[in-house]
């Protein structure tokens, strides 16, 4: 989650000096720079408007971030193994931002974010292994599988995250021995 | 030869009722009920057409009211029409000799016969026409009525009142014509109540309730013709053929309406032109533009509120035996209204301050037409469920909700929390409200609404209350 939202701001930020690009050329600010600041103007404008669509597409990510953590129905946090000192506790602080979220909206890892249950993309097969979970989505032509590895999980445990898939996407998910 | 001579023209019973009410009630409009022609006829005669006009009315009324008591069967609302419009034809035909008692007395008499008619048409109304379309015949016969009416009012205006007297005779005939060739006996059974007081009882609280919705809502129409068309007599050429062309325009669009769209928040825009419609009245000139803002917003608003509360009553007319007793109460709540408003408007007129009272008592009754909405759509929507302008789902009983829900999930193959969801949003909640009610976000209600409708392939509320209404829907593929 943080890691999107990280991406969001960067964009927001280069888009931002972007327009302040644009202003201050159309302004005449750096005719001392280039002769042709209509070329300069263009360019700049290009690569804002790149940057703000990415800035958009990143906000969209956001919010599709924000909704899968909303409605969390498993949450996975990598084990890390290592010693008390700086280095081990620097590692620790970059595996918190690899945590796996599932929920009947998607999946979010490590800033990225798998979409399902919306927007046309369905969840169309779910299986519940003891220490894997398993997902089929996609538009109707397309599927995907994802699989994700956690904890080894008692079968109470499975029961609810399956009662919570089956209520939430009408997926009745197939728990595995 | 013969075969030409054997040439019928064929007409179906729903349209032939179209064209006799069309043709009678255009008579009615542009003759005794403060008809143009009849105002023209009394300007030449020098004599003041108010008193009369009124006295006409209230005999309408009378018809009307009445008319339940001696119509009881399609035969004798038949024979009634064809006698009235006789009647009439003479009684119209006395406004060619030299102003005497005899026009107060045919225009009295007339109007109480007419009345009558106009209430015997609802057998044919019933007969020829299925319950979910009488909106569109209803429309299509005050479309048909309002077009000849201007095309008399025309001729009375910008000719002579008496050209327009002789084109109302042969409309008269023409009526009679076409009346002649209405069905005698009913053709189905199409009242799903069984006889009894029990489908009466059923009725009288929402039918009570409407009519004083009508009586309140048309005082304004009333208000109009005492106030708002004497202002404007100096553009008699103008009124003549636009009066009525913002109420044919809003007939025509509301009838064409497609069945998703959410009326009811029509009506509430409706009474909205009233209220502004008087407000620019107060404040603008008595020039042509200004004829044309008033009337527009006033006769468009009129158009909206007439077509619902006559298709009110005309889905009405399978609760009870007797369709002759329904229409000819409701209208005569719609008489009585007018009449309310006539006389408080000419009351108005002769203390002399004529723009700000009459505008103020318009707009204390939209405010009292407003008040009154929402109880009569709760009461309507007990016995209607599934006229076009009422949204009923909160209204009906909970076990009616559960089953249409249930058939509803069926259908569009709902989601547990789809379910849950789409169970809050038909009850009129808010997002914010169904997020705080089930603990979630209200970003997780937007995305799961946008499933649902996706799934059902609209776009709105409405559209999803109407399918569960209908129970018709197209799955996306």
């Amino acid at each position: 989650m943080r890691l999107v939202e990280k991406r969001l701001y960067l964009y927001l930020g280069l888009t931002t000096a972007g327009c302040a690009l644009c202003i201050l050329i159309s302004l005449g600010g750096v005719t001392t720079i280039m002769q042709d600041t209509g070329i300069l103007l263009i360019a700049a404008a290009l690569v804002t408007t790149l940057l703000a669509t990415m800035a958009f597409q990143a906000y969209r990510g956001l919010k599709a971030a924000q909704l899968i953590v909303d409605n969390l129905i498993l949450y996975i946090r990598p084990a890390f193994v290592g010693a008390n000192d700086v280095k081990s506790a620097a590692v620790a602080n970059s595996v918190e931002v690899m945590d796996v979220v599932v929920s009947g909206f998607g999946i979010l890892m490590a800033g990225k974010v798998i979409k399902f249950n919306q927007d046309g993309v369905r969840l169309k097969t779910l299986n519940l292994g003891k220490d894997q979970i398993s997902l089929t989505y996609g538009a109707d032509d397309q599927d995907h599988t994802a699989r994700v590895l956690h904890e080894p999980l008692c079968i109470l445990e499975r029961e609810r995250i399956a009662r919570k898939f089956r209520s939430e996407t009408g997926v009745i998910p197939k728990i595995l021995d | 030869m013969a075969d030409v001579h054997k040439l019928k023209l064929r007409i179906s019973d729903r349209n032939l009722s179209v064209i006799v009410f069309s043709l009678f009630f255009a008579w009615l409009l542009a003759l005794p009920f403060e008809g143009d022609i009849l105002y023209g006829l009394f300007t030449e005669a020098g004599l003041s057409a108010g008193p009369t006009i009124l006295a006409a009315m209230a005999m309408h009324l009378v018809g009307l009211a009445l008319s339940g008591f001696f119509i009881k069967s399609i035969r004798s609302a038949k024979n009634l029409m064809l006698g009235s419009i006789l009647f009439c034809i003479l009684a119209t035909g006395v406004f060619l000799s030299p102003p005497s008692f005899l026009w107060t007395a045919a225009i009295l008499s007339s109007s109480l016969l007419a009345g009558s008619c106009v209430a015997a048409w609802g057998f044919f109304l019933k007969s020829a026409t299925p319950t979910n379309e009488r909106i569109k015949t209803i429309a299509d016969a005050l479309i048909g009525s309002n077009v000849t009416m201007i095309i008399l009012n025309v001729f009375a205006t910008n000719s002579s009142p008496y050209v327009g007297l002789l084109l109302s005779i042969a409309i008269l005939m023409l009526a009679f014509l076409f009346a002649l060739r209405l069905p005698s006996e009913k053709a189905d059974s199409i009242s799903s109540q069984p006889e009894g007081t029990g489908s009466r009882l059923s009725i009288v609280t929402p039918l009570a309730f409407l009519c004083v919705f009508i009586v309140v809502i048309t005082i304004n129409s009333g208000l109009m013709y005492q106030v708002q068309g004497p202002a404007f007599a100096h553009l008699a050429g103008l009124r003549s053929w636009y009066w009525a062309i913002p109420y044919i325009v809003a007939l025509y669009i509301m009838r064409n309406l497609p069945r998703k769209t959410n009326r009811a928040y029509i009506l509430h825009v409706a009474i909205a032109m009233i209220g502004f419609s008087f407000i620019a009245f107060m404040v603008m000139d008595r020039s042509a533009s200004s004829f044309l803002v008033v009337n527009t917003l006033m006769l468009g608003a009129c158009g909206v509120y007439d077509l619902f509360w006559w298709s009110v009553l005309g889905e009405m007319l399978d609760l009870h035996n007797n369709p002759a007793t329904i229409l000819g109460i409701g209208l005569s709540a719609n008489v009585l209204g007018i009449l309310l408003g006539g006389l408080i408007g000419s009351t108005i007129l002769s203390s002399g301050f004529e723009s700000p009272n009459s505008t103020l008592l318009a707009l204390s009754v939209v405010c009292v037409t407003l008040v009154i909405l929402p109880p009569l759509h709760r009461r309507l929507a007990l016995v209607l469920k599934d006229h076009a302008y009422l949204t009923v789902l909160s209204d009906m009983s909970l076990d009616d909700q559960g089953s249409a829900f249930e058939q509803l999930i069926d259908l569009g193959q709902l989601t547990e929390r789809e379910s849950e969801i789409a169970d809050l949003l038909l009850k009129g909640r808010t997002y914010r409200m169904i997020a705080a009610e089930l603990y979630i976000t209200e970003n997780t209600v937007k995305t799961h609404i946008k499933n649902i409708y996706a799934k059902f392939a609209i776009r709105s509320r409405a559209e999803l209350m109407n399918i569960m209404l209908t129970q018709e829907v197209t799955l996306r593929p």
